[in-house]
């Protein structure tokens, strides 16, 4: 209970939170309140000294996600041009990771509710997905094709207008 | 496509199916280590939300991905850009919609910063005959507009105040 109870307004509190795999982590009540599920934690008076359990968050993405939230919640209001570019260059270089780190951020961003990292990894995913032809896009992502041939064929068909487009259908099937 | 798309902004057609997303939820670090397919992991709704982000065309070719994949995109919020339906003219590619793109379920409709003349609006509205919701947010290029539909149960018209346009409502 004390640590983040008297004061909920005082940003300088750290509030603990423990990974699924047993780590713990500490950032400022700021920084928590940017997930919608801490900062409901904190207000039920649910950050004690013992850490906030996160059940299906494991350490690696957790230590991501902490980082973002600390460096959000400092830069969070009354931002000059200068720091909000500097934190765009933050969040384009903090997305910059391999395909499992952004599944495990989509999915703790999401289960968390830091709505600033759900929707920069989503946005980052679709980026990914575009300008690509389903095959470029199963080895990215490592996706496995279980359609038979015939099946392929009709579904190019079915949707050949959106194969039509940058190149002939057969090229992206 | 991005040059496009920067290039022919004008027409937003924001729509949404009546399929409702799958409920699924994550099965969190059950990622097997082994399995390429780690994108597995995500639940649908997470995928619906990442498809709705990307051009109609590249939406729908992640239909050929995997038998997962196939009609996931169909129940995505979906954006159209006229410069993505491949035509440079801005009228004729809004008429094309209206014609060419049927949706027989499609629920729910934006048209935002779009010209489209009344005819253009009449025969898009005869071709989603599931509409139950309409949103025309500054479209131009109708003075008019009446609107019969059994299904229509909403219809919100926003236009710039410099530009008054009359709408006609017969529901």
């Amino acid at each position: 209970m004390a640590a983040a109870t008297d004061d909920a307004g005082d940003s300088n509190e750290m509030i603990r939170v423990v990974s699924s795999d047993g780590e713990h982590f500490e950032m400022p009540e700021a920084a928590a309140n940017l997930s919608l599920v801490l900062r409901h934690m904190i207000e039920d008076d649910c950050a004690d000294a013992a850490g906030i359990p996160l059940a299906v968050v494991a350490a690696k993405p957790l230590a991501k996600i902490v980082d973002y939230c600390t460096k959000h919640a400092a830069k969070s209001s009354g931002l000059t041009i200068e720091e909000a570019e500097e934190l765009k260059r933050f969040d384009a270089e903090f997305i910059e990771v391999d395909t499992d780190m952004l599944y495990d951020l989509l999915v703790a961003a999401d289960f968390m509710g830091v709505e600033g990292l759900s929707k920069l990894a989503v946005q980052r995913t679709a980026d990914l997905i575009k300008g690509k032809t389903p095959e470029q896009n199963r080895e990215t992502f490592g996706i496995v094709n279980d359609f038979t041939p015939e099946e392929e064929e009709e579904i190019c068909k079915e949707n050949e207008w959106a194969f039509q487009i940058t190149k002939p259908p057969s090229r992206l099937c | 496509m991005d040059q496009r798309e920067l290039i022919g902004v004008g027409f937003f057609l924001y729509c949404k199916t009546i399929f409702p997303p799958p409920l699924t939820r994550p099965t969190p670090s059950a990622a097997a280590g082994d399995d390429p397919d780690q994108i597995r992991r995500l639940p649908d709704c997470l995928l619906i939300t990442i498809l709705s982000l990307l051009p109609l065309d590249a939406a729908a070719r992640t239909a050929a991905l995997s038998r997962r994949w196939r009609s996931l995109w169909l129940s995505a919020p979906l954006r159209l850009l006229d410069s993505s339906l491949g035509d440079t003219s801005r009228s004729s590619s809004s008429s094309r919609t209206a014609g060419a793109a049927s949706f027989p379920h499609l629920h729910e409709l934006t048209l935002r910063y779009a010209f489209a003349s009344s005819l253009t609006l009449h025969g898009l509205l005869a071709g989603y005959p599931a509409l139950a919701s309409l949103s025309l947010d500054h479209v131009f290029g109708c003075r008019s507009l009446c609107v019969r539909s059994r299904t229509l149960h909403s219809l919100t018209v926003s236009v710039s105040l410099r530009r008054r346009e009359e709408v006609g409502e017969e529901l």
